[in-house]
C-alpha cells in the first residue's frame, strides 16, 4: 500500500467532511478559520466591554445567520475566549424554553446549569469561582473593619487563588455563621437590591460544602424538600403559587447580576435555536426575558442567535418595537467564507483528520489531481461554511470511492444525531437536569407519531388538559381486540413531598372513579422518591396507587435520557441544525417519520418500558390487521422505472424544473393510468438524489429536477 | 465690482450654502443663518433680515435657482422643480405619496402636478401598497425600455442579451428592487424581488447567478418549510441543486 493509499484509507474511516453541524457549543469543536466570523466575534467582545464600562446602559445583541453559517461555532468561540478577553466574562448558553408560563424559572435554571458545570480544562465551575471570590471579599472586609486578621495573610492563599477557600478548611468553623451574617450585611449595604436569602445561599455554598447540592437546587428556583430548606435556612417555596415562583426566579437572576457586577465580570447569556419559539406566548415570554436581562441588569448581556429568515418573517414582526429595537441597535450579520477562507476551511478539516501524518500537500487528496474540480465547486465568492463542507465532501467521496456520494437516508442521519444526543446527556447529565417540559415535549412527539399497528392503538391524545395540573396526558388506548380504555400519564420531577403526594393522590382518585383506566406515573430518578422513613405518607400513597393498578415508573437516567434526547433532537431539527448529505436541513415531518419507523418499531429505554405498560392491555385473541394505517411502500420495479422516466420528462418540460408533488403525480397517473400515491412517488424520487431534489414547503412537497446531475 | 462678477459671487455663495445644508431646497430664513459676517455685508443683509430682503439680495442671479412661497416661508430651490422633486423621491425610496408630500415644500396641488408630470414622462412608477397607499419610486427610463423588450425574448440567452443590454443597468434595477422590497433589511427574499421585477425566469436566474459569482450579492439557503410552494419555486436553485431563499447586497454597482 502506498503512502497516498494509506491516507485515503484514513479518510474513508474518518471523513472530516461528513459532519457539518457544530453540535453542543460547550463541547469540542473544529478549529477556527482565520478571519471567518471575526467581525461578529470582535463586535460582541466590544459589546461586553461596553456593558462593563457602562453598566447602566441598556443593551442586547443579536446575531443573524442562516443555518450553516457558523452561529453555534461562534458561540463555542465566545465561550472559549471568556478568560482571554480584556474584560473576562461568564457565560450561559440557553436552549429554547417550551413552557411560556415558566420562562424565568427555566432561564434561571439554565443559567445555573451553565454556572455549575465543570468545563473541560477547569477544575472548578463558574459558580465556584463566584462564591469563592465573594467569600474572600467578605473576609477581607471583616478584617478591615475589625482591624485584626481573621486569617493570617501568609497562610491565606486566597488573594491569588480564591477558589482554594472552597476546599481548604482554614476558616475556623466557629466563626463561619458570623462571617455569613457579616457578608449579608456588607453586600446588602453595597447594593440594597440583593435579596438576603440569595446572599445567604451563596455564602453557605462557599463555606459549607455539605449544602452545595441543596444550594444549587435552590438557586435553580426549584421547590426543594423540607430538610434542604432547613439546611440552607431559607423560606419554603412549596406553598407559593406559580406566579410567585416566577417572580422569585427573576429576583434571583437579578441578584446574580449584582454579583457579576460586584466582581466586575459580566455575563453573556446566549439564546440559541430560537426557531423553536413558535407560539406567540413563547415570544412574549422571551421578550420579558430580554427586558429583564437587557434593561434591568448591570452586568448581563443577552445575545440572541437568529436564523435570518426567521428574524425577517417572524421575530422582527412579533417582538414589540422596544425589544426588536434593542436587537437592531446591536445586530451582527454572519457572513460566509470568501474563497481563501473556503480553502482554509477544507485545509483545516483535512489537517484535523490527518494530524501527525506527512502529506504530499496540505490539500491532499484534492490537490493536485482534482484541483480544477475543487475550484469549480467553490465557484462563488461567498459561500456558507456548511456549503463548502458539503461540496468538499461530495468531491472527496468521488475521489475515495470513484463514484458520487451515496446519500444516507434521513432516518439514518436522525438515528446518528439521536444517539449522539443520548450519549451527550448520559456523559454530562448535570448539564441536562430534570426538565418536565422537555419530557412532555418528547412524550407528545412519541405519542403523536407512534404507529397504530403496534401492540395497541393510542388515540385522542390530549396534552396537559386545562384545570388539572397533575395530569400531563389523557388518551384512549385501544387493544387489538378493540376494547378502549382511558389512559392518563403523569410526569413528575418535584422534590417536595407534598407536591409528589398530591400527584399520587390524583392518580388514586382517578383509579377509584374508573378502575379500568391505565394511569402511568413517570418520575426522573434524579428526583429521589425517598424511603418510608422519610416519606412515610408518600410511600403509603404509592402502595395504594399500585394496588389499584397504577403504574409507577422511577426511570433511571439511562432510560429517561431517551426522552430528553428526543426533545433536544426536536430542537435541532426545528433550528435546521440537522442536515442531509446534500446540506439541506431535515424537516419536522422527517423527524415524525423517524419516530414512527425507528423509535416506535425498536423502542429503547423508557419507550420500551412504556410499550410494555401499553401491552398489558393486550388480550390473547387478537385479530388485528397489521396494515391498518402504516403500509410499507410496494416495490414494483417496472412501474417505478416508468414513474421515474415520466417524472423526469414532466419536470424537464416545466420552466422551473420544479413541480408540486401532487400535480406531478396527477400528470403521471393521467398518462399511464398507474394508480400511485404521492407518498410513493416522493419516496421513489427521493431515493434518486442524483437526479431529483425534494423540498418540503409550507403547503406541500416540491420535486425538482437537477440540471447538473 | 461689475454685475457679472456680482452674479458669479452670489452664485458661488448660494452653492456653498446648499453644500452645507445638504438638501436641494432651503427656507430663506435658514439660508441667512449659513452666511458669515462678510457674506452678510456683501449682500447688504443683517442676521435678522426679513425673507423679502434676502430674496431681493440674491435675485440678480436667475437661472438655475428659483424662489417659491410655501405657507409663511419663502423657499429657494437649487434647480428646476421637477428635477429636484425627482432627486428627492429617488433619495427617499419607496415612500408613500403622503409621506413625500409632507416634507417637500410646495403646496399639495403643485406636488400632485409635479408627480403626474413625472409619471407621464415615465420617470416615476407608482404601486399601491397593501394599506392602499400610493408608493412612488424612480425608474431608469432606458432600463425599463430594455426590460420590456427583454420580456418578449424570453428564450434568448443572457450572453446574447448582455450584448444588447447594459448588464450594469439590469443590476442597478435589481438593486432598486432589492431596496424597495427589503426596505433596508439585510436579507431579502428572492421570490419577492423576482415578483417585483417581473422579468422572465431565465433572465432573472441568470442575472442573479452572475451577480452571485461576481460578488454583488450573497445568496443564502433558508427554510423552505416556512414558505409556500410557489414562493419556493420563485426562489433560486443552482446547478448543484443548492436552494437559495434570500439575498444580501454586498457590492455597489
Amino acid at each position: 500500500m502506498t503512502h497516498e493509499q494509506g491516507i485515503s484509507d484514513i479518510l474513508r474511516q474518518n471523513n472530516p467532511f461528513s459532519s457539518n453541524a457544530a453540535g453542543d457549543p460547550r463541547e469540542e469543536r473544529y478549529p477556527d478559520v482565520p478571519g471567518l466570523g471575526d467581525k461578529v466575534f470582535h463586535g460582541i467582545q466590544a459589546l461586553i466591554r461596553f456593558k462593563k464600562n457602562q453598566p447602566t446602559m441598556q443593551c442586547a445583541g443579536a446575531v443573524l445567520g442562516e443555518a450553516g453559517y457558523g452561529k453555534t461555532h461562534l458561540i463555542g468561540r465566545l465561550i472559549d475566549s471568556r478568560n482571554k478577553n480584556v474584560v473576562p466574562y461568564n457565560f450561559a448558553y440557553i436552549y429554547p424554553f417550551i413552557d411560556s408560563h415558566q420562562g424565568f424559572r427555566y432561564l434561571l435554571r439554565e443559567i445555573v446549569v451553565n454556572l455549575t458545570t465543570m468545563y473541560k480544562g477547569y477544575t472548578f465551575s463558574q459558580l465556584d469561582a463566584l462564591s469563592a471570590i465573594t467569600g474572600c471579599r467578605v473576609i477581607q472586609q471583616m478584617e478591615k473593619e475589625a482591624g485584626t486578621e481573621i486569617l493570617s495573610v501568609r497562610d491565606c492563599p486566597f488573594e491569588k487563588n480564591p477558589i482554594r477557600i472552597l476546599t481548604t478548611r482554614i476558616v475556623p468553623k466557629t466563626i463561619l455563621p458570623k462571617i455569613i451574617n457579616h457578608g449579608i450585611r456588607f453586600l446588602s449595604h453595597q447594593n440594597p437590591a440583593f435579596t438576603p436569602e440569595f446572599l445567604k445561599v451563596i455564602l453557605r455554598y462557599c463555606f459549607f460544602p455539605e449544602t452545595r447540592p441543596a444550594a444549587i437546587q435552590w438557586l435553580m428556583g426549584r421547590t426543594i424538600a423540607s430538610d434542604q430548606v432547613r439546611l440552607l435556612g431559607v423560606s419554603d417555596r412549596s406553598s407559593k403559587p406559580a406566579e410567585s415562583l416566577e417572580e422569585d426566579a427573576q429576583e434571583i437572576i437579578l441578584s446574580f447580576d449584582l454579583l457579576f457586577y460586584f466582581h466586575g465580570r459580566p455575563m453573556i447569556v446566549m439564546f440559541d435555536q430560537l426557531e423553536n419559539l413558535t407560539d406567540i406566548k413563547q415570544i412574549k415570554t422571551f421578550q420579558k426575558m430580554i427586558f429583564c436581562l437587557g434593561d434591568k441588569s448591570k452586568a448581563m448581556l443577552p445575545i440572541a442567535f437568529f436564523r435570518a429568515q426567521e428574524w425577517t418573517m417572524n421575530f422582527s414582526k412579533q417582538l414589540d418595537d422596544f425589544c426588536s429595537g434593542r436587537f437592531k441597535a446591536n445586530m451582527f450579520d454572519l457572513k460566509g467564507c470568501n474563497r481563501k477562507q473556503a480553502y482554509e476551511l477544507i485545509r483545516s478539516r483535512l489537517g484535523h483528520a490527518l494530524s501527525g501524518i506527512k502529506l504530499p500537500n496540505d490539500l491532499f487528496p484534492f490537490y493536485p489531481d482534482h484541483q480544477d474540480e475543487l475550484s469549480q465547486l467553490l465557484n462563488l465568492p461567498e459561500m456558507s461554511p456548511r456549503q463548502v463542507i458539503n461540496r468538499a465532501n461530495r468531491l472527496l467521496q468521488k475521489i475515495l470511492y470513484g463514484k458520487p456520494l451515496e446519500k444516507r437516508c434521513p432516518n439514518l442521519i436522525l438515528r446518528k444525531a439521536y444517539k449522539t444526543r443520548y450519549e451527550e446527556i448520559l456523559a454530562n447529565h448535570e448539564q441536562y437536569p430534570p426538565d418536565k417540559s422537555r419530557l412532555i415535549l418528547a412524550m407528545s412527539l412519541y405519542l403523536s407519531n407512534r404507529p397504530a399497528n403496534l401492540s395497541c392503538n393510542i388515540a385522542a391524545v390530549n396534552i396537559q388538559p386545562k384545570g388539572d395540573k397533575y395530569v400531563d396526558f389523557t388518551a384512549q388506548v385501544t387493544s387489538k381486540k378493540g376494547k378502549a380504555v382511558p389512559m392518563i400519564i403523569m410526569i413528575d420531577i418535584e422534590s417536595h413531598h407534598k407536591s409528589v403526594l398530591a400527584s399520587l393522590k390524583r392518580g388514586i382518585i382517578q383509579l377509584k372513579k374508573t378502575p379500568e383506566a391505565k394511569i402511568i406515573y413517570i418520575r426522573d430518578s434524579r428526583c429521589p422518591f425517598h424511603g418510608p422513613k422519610r416519606w412515610k405518607e408518600n410511600q403509603q400513597a404509592k402502595t395504594e396507587f399500585e394496588r389499584r393498578g397504577g403504574i409507577f415508573i422511577l426511570s433511571p437516567i439511562e432510560e429517561i435520557s431517551y426522552l430528553y434526547a428526543l426533545a433536544l433532537l426536536k430542537f435541532d431539527v426545528q433550528a435546521g441544525d440537522i442536515t442531509s448529505d446534500t446540506g439541506r436541513a431535515l424537516s419536522p415531518d422527517q423527524l415524525g417519520r423517524f419516530i414512527q419507523s425507528e423509535i416506535s418499531e425498536n423502542p429503547d429505554g423508557i419507550f420500551a418500558k412504556l410499550e410494555q405498560c401499553f401491552l398489558t392491555l393486550k388480550t390473547p385473541d387478537t385479530s388485528f390487521n397489521k396494515n391498518t394505517s402504516f403500509q410499507p411502500i410496494p416495490e414494483s420495479g417496472v412501474e417505478d422505472e416508468k414513474i421515474t422516466g415520466l417524472a423526469t420528462e414532466f419536470l424537464d418540460q416545466s420552466p422551473t424544473k420544479m413541480m408540486k408533488a401532487d400535480l406531478l403525480v396527477k400528470k403521471i397517473s393521467q398518462k399511464t393510468y398507474i394508480g400511485t400515491d404521492t407518498n410513493h412517488v416522493v419516496s421513489l424520487l427521493g431515493k434518486n438524489r442524483k437526479k431529483f431534489n425534494i423540498f418540503r414547503a409550507k403547503d406541500g412537497i416540491l420535486i425538482s429536477l437537477k440540471v447538473h446531475q | 465690482m461689475n454685475t457679472a462678477e456680482k452674479d458669479l459671487k452670489i452664485t458661488s455663495l448660494i452653492e456653498n450654502v446648499f453644500k452645507k445644508h445638504g438638501k436641494d431646497f432651503i427656507n430663506l430664513k435658514t439660508f441667512l443663518s449659513y452666511l458669515d459676517k462678510k457674506e452678510l455685508s456683501f449682500l447688504q443683509l443683517k442676521p435678522n433680515s426679513i425673507q423679502d430682503a434676502v430674496e431681493k439680495a440674491i435675485s440678480p442671479v436667475k437661472s438655475p435657482y428659483q424662489i417659491k412661497k410655501f405657507k409663511q416661508s419663502k423657499v429657494l430651490f437649487n434647480g428646476p422643480l421637477a428635477e429636484i422633486a425627482l432627486a428627492y423621491i429617488e433619495k427617499r425610496k419607496a415612500k408613500t405619496f403622503g409621506q413625500l408630500n409632507k416634507d417637500f415644500p410646495v403646496i399639495k396641488g403643485e406636488f400632485i402636478d409635479l408627480v403626474n408630470t413625472l409619471l407621464d414622462q415615465g420617470c416615476l412608477r407608482a404601486r399601491i401598497s397593501t394599506s392602499e397607499k400610493i408608493i412612488l419610486y424612480t425608474v431608469d427610463k432606458k432600463a425599463t425600455q430594455l426590460l420590456t423588450e427583454t420580456a418578449k425574448t424570453e428564450d434568448a440567452d443572457l450572453f446574447a442579451m448582455s450584448k444588447a443590454f447594459d448588464t450594469r443597468t439590469l443590476i442597478s434595477q435589481f438593486k432598486d428592487a432589492y431596496y424597495n422590497v427589503g426596505k433596508g433589511a439585510n436579507y431579502v427574499f428572492i421570490h419577492q424581488i423576482r415578483n417585483f421585477l417581473g422579468w422572465s425566469r431565465k433572465q432573472f436566474d441568470e442575472l442573479l447567478y452572475q451577480m452571485m459569482k461576481q460578488g454583488y450579492v450573497a445568496a443564502h439557503p433558508g427554510n423552505p418549510g416556512a414558505l409556500m410552494a410557489q414562493e419556493v419555486r420563485d426562489s433560486f436553485q443552482d446547478e448543484y441543486g443548492d436552494l437559495y431563499i434570500t439575498v444580501s447586497w454586498r457590492k455597489s454597482v
